[in-house]
């Protein structure tokens, strides 16, 4: 289920999974500025990975990250703040399942 | 065929950009820019120190609203940029600098004056950009500019190794493309219904307020906050960096809100019923205990950065747009509401509790002779002295504090400081930029005896360029604003505050061809401080020597809200504030 997501979109404070997928453009020093966006909270990134997408000046980000849903908050306006960050998809974890899908939509916001 | 240069290259796209003016500082890598800078009709403007450079091309920014420029050399000269950056990120500046970088293939060896800058300065860019190859440099510099001014404006680095500088290819100047330089002119559908809710709100209120926030001042939306407030008939009050975006002289302004701002400003953010932020970010300065700010209100929020909106309120309306478009789309929906009882509730407060700077050194208002003066006072004096439009710059503590509640300000861009970063030693420096960007304003800079000390080399750069600049060095001996915290929070346990060895300020100045000005005394404020204003022949120096124990009052201590103001001095000892800062 893909649903678009306007403001603070979490509110509660469990830890919990989280994947996210970031289409970007092939920039210099794309891992490092998506990096900083968690480490200069005190977040921790559980895996990382990057790969050629289809066109050859997009790449494609998977990261996982163990948090609370304000954290993901506050780490997603950033990283679509990004000049080379093209959109953004948050998948929930709950126990071993994906419970939600958010495509964070990138300056799509009204 | 034309074989141009890299750096011929650049300079040549930053003229075709219109910029006229570079703040900068020469060096080894970068020597190839400054010499193809020597055939340009672009002014590079020497500073005495990068970081110097970097505030001067801030203060050009926020005065004019056009795109800073700063060149620096690599390594050190590069990274004395940081503060500048930080800087104008935090305050959304539209900044460029430009960094020379070592030859690229020397790029990992630690050649001599390598910095990695692009990894030193990411956090603190909107973008930035290495640049490898000559054929980029075109394109890079017409990105970085339309990057660093479109939007929510912020700072972008370019650094670009000698080899690439140097290097030649045919290059003929394309004309520019007629970008969407600035915002889209329309609302689309979704926006335009975003609106039509926040007016439905606010035509629900009665006890409305408009918070005036610096991107009022970035959207050049003022015109039509004053229409909207005076056709609501409702009160406004601004952030430290919204000072002049409705004039604070209006019947309507209740002047600035937030830790230091009036005690009737921030009484009616716990009275309203409605607060639309326009341009502000909520940030802990007018909003330090969240559950609590505006606890009766509803939140509406007009901001450009989607990241902006629901960061720290949640809004019960809000859209995503530049101020002055979406408010012009508000105005169509809006009319008059019934705030008679509201504002007559607002006058009695502020009746009751006034901005007061008066003690028992004043000596039932009339200036005595020979009695010590409070920063305050000169400060007001100042204000009443100046002409209304002048621009006022500052450093960051107490005189910051007095100088925003005592010199209101009146028209947008003439009120410049460092709000989101706090980094002293702005004043000077951007007062420097603003009076290349303004030559006929007057151009006040206020700052502090810390602050001042910390670029004070920037007199040199005032001097030759005869600068019209008044320094007004607040001269109370130590570094006030965190004396005040000590001595409320901290037992008056005095650590490492009072600044034993300040120069002779005047000597100083006098080393530099710089005119001095003196006031120790109240009787001798009106005269000095007019004197000095009438002075023009180039920069001069009013050394200002207040007394050491004042602070800055009203005050909320951070974390709490505003029904915890602090009006005057305690009683009591005030507890230890949960904020940080
Ligand atoms: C670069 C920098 N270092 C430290 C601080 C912390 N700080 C905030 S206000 C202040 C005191 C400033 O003293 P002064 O410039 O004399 O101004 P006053 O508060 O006395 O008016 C200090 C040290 C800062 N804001 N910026």
């Amino acid at each position: 289920m893909m649903t678009k997501v306007t403001g603070s979109p979490f509110l509660n404070v469990r830890e919990q999974l989280f994947s996210l997928h970031l289409s970007v453009r092939r920039e210099l020093g794309i891992i490092a500025r998506v990096a900083i966006i968690f480490s200069r909270r005190g977040l921790d990134i559980a895996s990382f990975s990057l790969e050629e997408a289809g066109q050859k000046e997009f790449s494609r980000i998977t990261l996982r990250f163990h948090g609370n849903s304000a954290q993901l908050d506050s780490v997603c306006r950033d990283l679509v703040k990004l000049v080379d960050v093209e959109r953004l998809t948050v998948d929930e974890w709950n126990e071993s399942d994906i419970s939600s899908q958010f495509d964070y939509g990138q300056r799509a916001l009204t | 065929m034309t074989l141009r240069s890299g750096a011929e290259i650049l300079i040549k796209e930053l003229e075709l950009l219109g910029v006229t003016h570079i703040f900068g500082y020469p060096g080894g890598a970068a020597i190839n820019i400054f010499d193809a800078l020597y055939d340009s009709p672009i002014e590079l403007i020497l500073a005495r120190h990068e970081q110097g450079a970097t505030h001067m091309a801030d203060g050009y920014a926020r005065a004019s609203g056009k795109l800073g420029v700063v060149l620096v050399t690599s390594g050190p000269g590069a990274l004395n940029t940081v503060t500048g950056l930080l800087t104008a990120k935090m305050d959304s500046v539209p900044l460029l600098v430009i960094s020379g970088q070592t030859n690229s293939g020397n790029l990992g060896k630690d050649a001599f004056q390598e910095a990695d800058v692009f990894g030193v300065t990411l956090p603190l860019v909107k973008h930035s950009r290495l640049i490898l190859s000559v054929d980029d440099i075109a394109p890079s510099v017409r990105r970085a500019y339309q990057i660093a001014t479109s939007l929510r404006p912020g700072p972008v680095v370019l650094d670009l190794p000698k080899d690439i500088s140097a290097a030649k290819i045919d290059y003929v100047p394309s004309s520019l493309a007629k970008e969407d330089a600035a915002v889209a002119a329309d609302l689309s559908p979704q926006q335009i219904l975003a609106c039509q809710k926040i007016a439905s709100l606010i035509m629900a209120s009665q006890r409305p307020l408009l918070l005036v926030g610096h991107g009022t001042m970035i959207s050049g939306a003022s015109p039509e906050v004053a229409r909207l407030a005076e056709t609501l008939q409702s009160p406004v009050t601004n952030t430290l960096l919204g000072k002049g975006g409705f004039p604070e002289q209006h019947p309507l302004s209740l002047g600035m809100l937030g830790m230091h701002g009036n005690a009737y400003a921030n009484y009616a953010t716990t009275r309203c019923d409605l607060i639309l932020s326009i341009g502000s970010r909520f940030d802990d300065r007018i909003n330090g205990c969240n559950e609590r700010f505006c606890s009766l209100a509803k939140k509406l929020h007009i901001d450009i950065d989607p990241g902006e909106i629901g960061r720290v309120v949640q809004p019960d309306a809000a859209v995503c747009a530049d101020a002055k478009v979406a408010l012009r789309e508000i105005l169509r929906h809006v009319g008059p509401l019934p705030t008679v009882e509201w504002l007559r509730e607002l006058r009695e407060y502020r009746e009751s509790h006034p901005l007061r700077c008066d003690s028992a050194y004043s000596a039932a208002g009339t200036p005595g002779v020979g009695l010590p003066v409070r920063a305050a006072q000169v400060l007001q004096s100042m204000y009443e002295a100046a002409p209304r439009e002048a621009v006022v710059t500052t450093d960051v503590g107490q005189h910051q504090m007095w100088a925003a509640q005592f010199m209101l300000t009146k028209a947008p861009r003439t009120w410049l400081s460092s709000g989101g970063a706090g980094t002293m030693g702005f004043g000077l420096p951007a007062a420097i930029g603003v009076q290349f960007a303004r030559p006929e304003a007057t151009v006040i800079a206020v700052v502090g005896d810390g602050g001042f000390q910390m670029v004070q080399a920037e007199l040199a750069t005032a001097a030759i360029h005869r600068l019209p600049i008044k320094i007004l060095i607040i001269d109370n001996q130590c570094l006030g604003m965190v004396r005040q915290w000590q001595e409320l929070f901290y037992h008056n346990r005095l650590s490492s505050v009072l600044l034993e060895g300040n120069p002779d300020f005047l000597a100083l100045g006098a080393a530099y061809g710089i005119k001095g000005f003196y006031i120790e005394q109240q009787d001798q404020m009106q005269a000095m401080l007019q004197e000095a204003l009438a002075y023009d022949a180039g920069p001069c120096l009013i050394h200002a020597r207040v007394i050491s124990e004042d602070n800055v009052w009203p005050m909320i201590p951070a974390g709490r809200s505003a029904e915890d103001i602090v009006l005057s001095p305690p009683a009591v000892a005030l507890p230890m504030p949960t904020g940080s800062t």
